[in-house]
């Protein structure tokens, strides 16, 4: 079954439809919440909450194609939201310094790299993530963001210098 | 000369998904979604929903009661001797009331308009429901505006001919632009429905008036019955337009 009769059977209010939806992207917006949390506690807990606005927001969606765009639209919000909560006083740019031990366990360029990524204001952080590990062109970044392609370049670009300051002069960043 | 060290973004991996948090999320959406379309009694679902209308719809509103009583009592002036101009100025506004309501319906959708930021409450309904709602709220502006013209109207021009008056040109104008909305999207419905509207508006008072000549003269006795017939299937034409209308789920504007 298409991605479109999918939605809209969901919009019906058709189980099925609704849980194989949540089974297609549930990895994807899993890990997209844990990169962009920094921890996995907070971006599961984010990722269950991200479902749940789509669900409540479903009945709202404009049937246009970007359903995709419309969800990591959620998910981002949500993550937003849950750093606004963490931290009440502190700025959306500033990092979370919590490495789980999830992340811990990873290999040392994972740390490196986790460390770094962390440390980028958050609207480039949210761009390099939607960029580099969910494969989305610049259009559909701007469109989950909500603006223009060419701030996205932008962002894109001060992130990747940043990153790549951040990581030093001895390491190469690929993609 | 040192070699540099690389790292590639796909080294930073994501732990697997745990399957019990995937099977909570998706138990915790479908309870969720028994939640959405609960919105109350028909009063708290209409209140969420009238906070979305602006003062400018009410005033416009207000302006157009006030024009249609100051023409309908100059026309009831010459009611005596003019019947007909009663009749047609009852049958001009009947088939305004839906160009009103369609030229109001953008503001009355402007939920629509920033996506799905702008509605909280918006989101405990379904949009067939929300949609539901809105007619529910331009029904109950459209109440006073009627009730004026059938009071004023009726005692003049007699039950059936006010009745046939008021009742075919709004069920046709409201059907039709039910028809148009549920069919085109944007700005060329809603173009496509105030020139229908207009157009019916105008066409209207005279066919009326024109059938108030020829129908006696074909069948005399027939006037009622015709009448009766008319306003009926009016009536079913528009509760079917208006119901396709609810039920479309994509209706934007």
């Amino acid at each position: 079954m298409g991605e479109a009769q999918l939605v809209r059977k969901a919009m019906l209010g058709d189980a099925p439809a609704l849980e194989n939806l949540i089974g297609r992207y549930y990895d994807t917006i899993y890990a997209f919440c844990c990169r962009r949390m920094g921890d996995i506690s907070s971006g599961s807990d984010v990722c269950q909450e991200a479902f749940l606005k789509m669900v409540q927001n479903l009945p709202k969606y404009r049937e246009r194609g970007y359903f995709k765009s419309w969800l990591f639209t959620i998910a981002s919000n949500c993550c937003n939201d849950a750093f606004r909560k963490k931290r009440p006083t502190a700025g959306l740019d500033e990092s979370i310094a919590d490495d789980s031990p999830a992340f811990e366990q990873g290999t040392e360029n994972a740390m490196l790299l986790k460390t770094a990524l962390d440390k980028l204001p958050a609207e480039q952080r949210e761009v390099v993530i939607l960029r580099y590990y969910h494969d989305f062109s610049t259009n559909d970044v701007a469109r989950v963001q909500h603006i223009p392609a060419a701030t996205v370049k932008t962002r894109l670009y001060r992130g990747l210098k940043k990153l790549q300051k951040l990581l030093g002069e001895d390491i190469l960043l690929e993609t | 000369m040192k070699r540099k060290k690389t790292i590639l973004f796909t080294d930073y991996a994501v732990p697997p998904v745990v399957q019990e948090q995937k099977r909570a999320c998706v138990e915790n959406a479908l309870a969720g979604m028994g939640t959405v379309g609960r919105g109350g009694t028909l009063k708290e679902q209409v209140k969420t929903q009238l906070g979305y209308v602006g003062p400018w719809f009410w005033l416009g509103l207000a302006a157009v009661l006030v024009v249609m009583l100051v023409l309908l009592g100059e026309a009831s002036i010459q009611a005596g001797t003019q019947k007909e101009a009663l009749l047609a100025t009852l049958a001009l506004f009947s088939a305004s009331g839906p160009v009103v309501a369609c030229l109001s319906a953008p503001v009355l959708a402007r939920s629509y308009a920033n996506d799905m930021w702008e509605l909280e409450e918006a989101s405990f309904y379904n949009l067939p429901r929300l949609t539901a709602l809105r007619l529910f709220i331009c029904a109950l502006a459209a109440l006073p505006v009627m009730t004026v013209l059938a009071v004023a109207g009726l005692g003049i021009t007699g039950a059936i001919q006010g009745l046939t008056a008021l009742a075919v040109p709004f069920l046709l104008a409201s059907g039709i632009n039910y028809c148009i909305l549920g069919r085109l999207r944007g700005l060329a419905g809603s173009l496509c429905s105030i020139g229908i509207g207009l157009l019916l508006a105008v066409l209207c008072p005279a066919l009326f008036l024109w059938a108030e000549e020829i129908l006696p003269l074909l069948w005399a006795d027939g006037t009622q019955v015709v009448s009766a017939i008319t306003v009926f299937a009016c009536g079913l034409f528009f509760v079917l337009s208006a119901r396709r209308f609810i039920r479309n789920p994509s209706i934007t504007y």
